[in-house]
C-alpha cells in the first residue's frame, strides 16, 4: 500500500485498519510506503495502535496489553511494543523513498565486485529483489502516482488508486480486492 | 524589426522555416508569439490559451537559450501544466478486433493509425517527448503470424511515415534490444534515426523489444564496466548517473510526467520501471484503437487537474 500524497495527513487508525483487514483476509506480506517516511518515523505509535486493534479483534479483554478502566473499555499498553499483535506485524514492511531508487543505487554498488559480463537479470534480482514482488499496489491520494515506490518490484503489479485512506471502509477495500481478482495477466502473450 | 531578427536567427541555426510546425501560417503566429528567454525581451503574445514547445539551441552569441513556438491548445488545457514527456502503453488491439469480429491484423493497423494521430497532436501542442511501448520482450511469446505481422507493420510505418515525421520536425529514437529484430527493420530504424537526428520537435521514442528490467540491468552492467576500467569511481555513482546509463538517456526529459495505459489494465508490465517512479498514471478503459483525440485531451485534463491542486510540480 502506498500513501502517495497523504504523507502529511496520515491517520494511523485507518492504516492499522487496513493492516488488520489484510491479515484477516490471509494476505501474507504487506508493504506500507510513504515517500516522506512519516510511517517509519511513527512506527512506535503505529505498533501501539496495531496492538490495540489486535487485542480488540482477538477479543482478549484480559490481555496484559490492555487495561480496563471502570467502564470495561480497553486501553492499549502505554509503551506500545507489539506482542499479541505479532501476527499482524509478521510480513509487514514499512518503506519510504530511501528504499526506492536511492536504495537501488546503494545495492547496485554491491554488484560492482562482480565481473560485468556476469551481471544479468537474475543477479540483479538476487541483490535487490524481494521475497516476492507485490501482486497489488493500492495508492491513496488524489495524485495517482507511484511517488518513488521501489521500481524493480513493480514489473507486473496491479495498481489501484483510492482517493484517500482516511475514513476508508471495509467495503471499499474489499471492492478493490474484487477488482484485483478479476484481472487477467496475459504476460505479453 | 524584432520579428525579423528572430526569423534570421532561425535561418542561421538551420531550422527549416517550412517545416510544418513552422508553416507560413504558423510563422505569422510566431511573429507575434515567439518568446525568448535569457535575452531579456519578449514579444507580446495573443491573448488565448497557448502552449510552448521549448527547444534548446545556441546561436553565435551563445545567449539564446530557448525558443518557444506557440500553438493553440484545446479549451480547458493550460500551457503551464502540460506534461513535457508522455508515455503510452498501447494496449487492447486484439481485444478491440475480437469484439468487432475483425482480424488481429486490422486491430494492430488501426492502432498504428491512432498513434500517428496522437504523435501529430503532441507536435501541435508542444509536448516535447512521447514514448510508446510498441513491443515488449514478453511479446515474442505471441503466435508467430502475429509477431511477423507486427515486425512488418513497424517497418512499413517507419518507412512510409518518415517523410511526414521529418516535415513535422519529429526526432525518432528506437529503444530496446534491436539486435533481435529482423535485419530489414533494423535498417529502417537506423535510417529513421539518422535522418531525424537533427530534428528539434517532438522526440518520439518507440520501445521495441524493450524490457524495463533489462534496461536497468544493462545500465548496471555498463556502470560496472566503467568502474572496472577506471572511468568511474564507486563513490561517483548516484541516481543521476544511473539514470544517464538507461536507454532513455537520449532524451532531454527521460522521466515521463504522465503514463497512459489503455484498455483498463492497470499495471506497468515491465515498461519504464525506473523512469515511471514519479509519473502520474492514467488508466482509461478504452482499447487503444478507440483512443481518440478527445480521450487524449481527457487524459491531459486529468493530469492537469491533479497537478493544479499541488502546484504543478512534485
Amino acid at each position: 500500500m502506498a500513501f502517495t500524497n497523504e504523507s502529511h495527513n496520515l491517520d494511523l487508525n485507518a492504516v492499522t485498519d487496513l493492516i488488520c483487514w489484510c491479515k484477516q483476509l490471509g494476505i501474507k506480506y504487506i508493504t506500507l510506503y510513504d515517500d516522506l517516511g512519516k510511517l517509519k518515523g511513527n512506527q512506535k505509535d503505529l505498533f501501539r495502535c496495531l496492538d490495540y486493534k489486535a487485542s480488540l479483534l482477538d477479543g482478549n479483554n484480559n490481555h496484559p496489553l490492555t487495561k480496563t478502566n471502570g467502564n470495561g473499555y480497553t486501553r492499549p499498553r502505554a509503551n506500545g511494543t507489539p506482542s499479541e499483535s505479532i501476527n499482524y506485524i509478521k510480513g509487514l514492511t514499512i518503506l519510504s523513498k530511501q528504499e526506492g531508487r536511492q536504495k537501488f543505487v546503494r545495492d547496485i554498488k554491491n554488484l560492482l565486485t562482480v565481473e560485468p559480463d556476469r551481471i544479468d537479470i537474475e543477479l540483479v534480482q538476487k541483490h535487490i529483489g524481494w521475497t516476492s514482488d507485490p501482486e497489488m499496489l493500492v495508492t491513496f491520494g488524489t495524485k495517482q502516482c507511484l511517488f518513488g515506490f521501489p521500481p524493480w518490484q513493480l514489473r507486473l503489479t496491479e495498481i489501484f488508486s483510492l482517493p484517500s485512506h482516511r475514513n476508508i471502509t471495509y467495503k471499499t477495500f474489499i471492492d478493490c480486492l474484487e477488482k484485483y481478482s478479476r484481472t487477467t495477466q496475459r504476460l505479453g502473450a | 524589426m524584432v520579428c525579423l531578427l528572430k526569423f534570421s536567427a532561425f535561418a542561421f541555426q538551420g531550422i527549416n522555416p517550412h517545416a510544418s510546425n513552422l508553416t507560413p501560417s504558423t510563422s505569422s503566429l510566431q511573429a507575434t508569439t515567439i518568446k525568448k528567454d535569457a535575452l531579456g525581451y519578449s514579444l507580446a503574445s495573443k491573448h488565448r490559451s497557448m502552449t510552448g514547445q521549448t527547444k534548446r539551441k545556441s546561436i553565435l552569441s551563445g545567449e539564446l537559450k530557448s525558443v518557444q513556438i506557440q500553438e493553440a491548445l484545446p479549451e480547458g488545457l493550460k500551457p503551464e501544466l502540460m506534461p513535457k514527456h508522455i508515455a503510452i502503453i498501447m494496449d487492447g488491439h486484439r481485444r478491440w478486433a475480437n469484439e468487432r469480429g475483425l482480424t488481429m491484423q486490422l486491430g494492430h493497423t488501426t492502432g498504428g493509425r491512432v498513434i500517428k494521430e496522437r504523435v501529430f497532436l503532441c507536435c501541435k501542442w508542444g509536448i516535447e517527448g512521447l514514448s510508446v511501448f510498441a513491443f515488449s520482450t514478453e511479446n515474442w511469446g505471441r503466435p508467430k503470424d502475429e509477431v511477423d505481422f507486427l515486425m512488418n507493420l513497424f517497418e512499413e510505418e517507419i518507412r512510409t511515415d518518415l517523410e511526414e515525421f521529418t516535415r513535422k520536425n519529429v526526432r525518432i529514437s528506437v529503444i530496446g534490444d534491436k539486435s533481435k529484430l529482423p535485419k530489414s527493420l533494423q535498417e529502417s530504424i537506423a535510417t529513421a534515426e539518422d535522418t531525424t537526428r537533427g530534428n528539434i520537435g517532438l522526440h518520439l521514442m518507440m520501445a521495441l523489444n524493450y524490457s524495463g528490467r533489462y534496461d536497468i540491468m544493462k545500465a548496471s552492467r555498463s556502470i560496472a564496466s566503467k568502474v572496472k576500467d577506471g572511468f568511474l569511481q564507486v563513490e561517483d555513482i548516484n541516481e543521476t548517473l544511473f539514470q544517464n546509463e538507461l536507454e532513455t538517456k537520449c532524451v532531454e526529459f527521460p522521466n515521463p510526467d504522465l503514463l497512459i495505459r489503455t484498455s483498463g489494465e492497470q499495471r506497468i508490465s515491465n515498461f519504464f520501471l525506473w523512469q515511471l517512479a514519479y509519473s502520474e498514471v492514467y488508466f482509461p478503459e478504452k482499447k487503444f484503437p478507440d483512443f481518440e483525440e478527445k480521450d487524449f485531451i481527457e487524459a491531459l485534463s486529468s493530469f492537469q487537474k491533479r497537478n493544479r491542486r499541488y502546484g504543478g510540480n512534485e
